[in-house]
């Protein structure tokens, strides 16, 4: 029982820090990141913030375009950072943040900044936050990186950290989407301790770039760490379903709407094997009757007393007179013998 | 025949949504069937095309467009149907004082129609020429489109002033290194010029064939590949890119071309609505199967694919391609 109050627990305080952080709460998360890769893209959780922003009162959405062909709408402000060098793109940005009481900056691919200046990028990124801000960086980890090359301007050393590891360590929240499809594969082939399946890229197939089965529509997963102010993390993992989910939604306590998204553990399909054993845990009182079966294991009285009447075959051999007398061993010669010969037996 | 008309529904314009689309081959499964018999399915919608290719001729000069020579011919005069052939524009050297200004320096109404078909040559000029290189080894009329831009008198004899001045301006040799971005930027400009141009037509759609070729032989960057496709992205509804999709330029990255390639096709794959892949049996050739085609959809969540969801179109199709066209059909079904 107090496994099952732990979950609660963990579970009511992980879906408040979910729904704190998407609806910009509190300041909760100055700088986040979130990483996608093409199994499932960051584009559904985008527009999640942003669905939510846009209930905050006076929140301003800032979209910040590096490569993106087609930003979402109902987005206040776009900023196409194509071609402009940091500095007037940094001017452009302040500009825009400056008369809001509250903003939300997306940027949309961090990769082009960190190829082609990585040792700007944290005191970009260091200049854009402000207390009123709450900054969304998307980074795609499979886009191969190639650093500026040695000689130039604005060469990396080789010693230096990756972009993506200075990135990861600036954040104070790290949420890496997954696609829910070959979550559910992968889970379906540990249960069974076969090897877990590969899609896109990793199947190694020329020719492929994405799985089947990537950017479900039902919903997708994501995995959190939220990093406080203390130094302590908290890592869970997460569904957002994007079309209704059948009753799976709860209603947390202080809030009066219903939040959407629910643990992953609690996806109807995750925990199959798990499930199971709680239906067996909850009949204990059925045990009496055995397994279940269509045909009739007992028996009737009737056929108990006949069977108690039987007398087994071994019992009539066991005894002296009976068949086989009793576990002798009888030889009977042949009749033709002619080579036998008592001398042999005196060795 | 199972058709394949039903999978071409995401490429075709839907304005005013923008969206972009790739299709990836390999060496085993190449792609000019798709484009072929996308160009005329979009064209049957009433769209208008422009086809930019890197690597090669025009798209429907080749066997498949070869039994539809005439119904181009129409296209083009409607100026529904563009062929931008990029490779002589940045490659082949500039016009010298052969055959081929032979074509240039006549009366003006030919001047005019030479002019403005080449309206959208780069080459490797002194900037401030509006250049014209009808290409000296291809038979006149037969890639360059006539753009009947508004006669303007003022080019005639720009052009005919280039073509007097050429001799003497014209470098020697090409020259790849120095002028690589702004053969791009060049042949960028004109792009743009001749898709505003093209503005009448409400449902545009440019088509870039193996633009990934330019990483490899101009030494562009990724990412200053991927702002040009954006800036040619603005002025239309859809843009189509075919890509190949070697593993060695995908998955290798140990010289810069292969990591610069993979970038460029990574990135475009993470923007693209819809994403074709073509490859070929992995069990090895057969004699009625040509390949197997992926379509996967990413999904944009504000407005979906083709209206309709992305479950019914996501999904692996064999095709084999015949004489007389193309079958798509499902992996195990009766034919």
């Amino acid at each position: 029982m107090s496994a099952k109050a732990s979950l609660n627990h963990r579970r009511t305080h992980n879906l408040l820090l979910i729904s704190r952080l998407l609806s910009l709460r509190d300041a909760a998360s100055p700088f986040t990141l979130i990483l996608d890769s093409l199994a499932q893209s960051a584009r559904p959780l985008v527009r999640e913030y942003i669905q939510r922003a846009t209930k905050v009162q006076n929140c301003k959405i800032v979209y910040v375009s590096f490569s993106s062909f087609s930003p979402p709408s109902e987005i206040s402000q776009l900023i196409t950072a194509r071609r402009k060098p940091i500095p007037q793109l940094q001017k452009e940005i302040q500009a825009a943040l400056s008369n809001s009481p509250r903003t939300l900056l997306i940027l949309d691919s961090l990769n082009p900044l960190s190829s082609s200046a990585p040792l700007a990028l944290s005191s970009f990124l260091s200049s854009l936050l402000s207390p009123t801000t709450t900054l969304l960086g998307i980074y795609h980890i499979d886009i191969p990186l190639s650093l500026p090359a040695e000689g130039t301007t604005s060469s990396y050393p080789d010693s230096a950290p990756d972009p993506l590891t200075l990135l990861r360590y600036f954040a104070t929240t790290l949420l890496t989407v997954h696609s829910i499809t070959h979550l559910l594969a992968e889970k379906r082939a540990k249960d069974r301790s076969l090897p877990p399946p590969q899609f896109g890229l990793d199947e190694g197939i020329e020719g492929v770039l994405v799985g089947l089965g990537s950017n479900a529509p039902e919903g997708f997963v994501v995995e959190m760490e939220y990093r406080r102010k203390s130094g302590r993390g908290v890592g869970e993992w997460f569904y957002v379903p994007l079309k209704p989910l059948g009753g799976l939604s709860s209603v947390l306590p202080g809030k009066t709407e219903e939040e959407k998204i629910i643990l992953l553990e609690d996806h109807p399909e995750w925990r199959v094997s798990e499930q199971v054993e709680r239906r067996k845990e909850d009949e204990t009182e059925s045990e009496d009757e055995g397994p279940r079966s269509t045909f009739e294991l007992g028996l009737t009285e009737k056929q108990r007393r006949k069977r108690e009447e039987v007398v087994l075959p071994y019992f009539d051999a066991q005894r002296e007179g009976g068949v086989g007398g009793g576990g002798k061993i009888l030889f009977t010669p042949d009749r033709e013998i002619d080579d036998f010969d008592d001398e042999e037996d005196e060795i | 025949m199972p058709p394949l008309t039903p999978h071409l529904t995401p490429h075709l314009p839907t304005p005013p949504t923008k969206k972009l689309t790739l299709i990836t081959s390999t060496l085993a499964a190449p792609a000019t069937w798709y484009a072929t018999a996308l160009t005329t399915e979009i064209l049957r919608n009433g769209g208008a095309i422009v086809v930019v290719g890197f690597v090669g001729e025009d798209l429907m000069e080749c066997a498949d467009g070869r039994r539809k020579g005439d119904a181009m011919a129409k296209e083009r005069a409607e100026e529904r149907y563009v062929f931008v052939d990029a490779v002589t524009e940045l490659f082949l050297p500039p016009v010298s004082t052969t055959g081929a200004t032979g074509m240039t320096i006549a009366t003006g109404g030919v001047n005019r129609e030479a002019g403005a078909g080449v309206g959208v040559g780069a080459g490797r000029r002194p900037p401030s020429s509006s250049s014209m290189s009808p290409s000296p080894v291809r038979t006149p009329g037969s890639v360059r489109n006539a753009i009947p831009t508004p006669p303007t008198p003022q080019k005639t004899p720009a052009t005919m002033q280039n073509t007097t001045t050429n001799p003497s301006a014209t470098p020697p040799a090409p020259t790849p290194t120095l002028t690589a971005l702004s053969g791009l930027t060049a042949l960028s400009n004109q792009l743009t010029k001749l898709l505003t141009s093209l503005s009448k037509h409400d449902k545009r759609v440019l088509i870039l064939l193996n633009p990934e070729i330019l990483i490899a032989t101009l030494g562009v960057l990724a990412r200053e590949l991927v702002e040009v496709v954006e800036e040619w992205h603005e002025h239309v509804s859809t843009t189509t890119l075919l890509t190949t999709t070697s593993t060695p330029l995908l998955t290798r990255t140990t010289t810069r071309m292969e990591k610069e390639t993979a970038t460029f096709v990574t990135t475009i794959a993470h923007e693209a609505a819809v994403t074709v892949s073509l490859r070929g049996l992995e069990t090895g050739l057969a004699s009625d199967v040509s390949g197997v085609m992926k379509v996967t959809v990413r999904g944009d969540g504000d407005a979906e694919v083709g209206g309709k969801g992305q479950g019914e179109r996501e999904g692996e199709w064999l095709y084999h391609v015949r004489e007389q066209g193309v079958e798509v059909f499902k992996r195990g079904e009766m034919r």
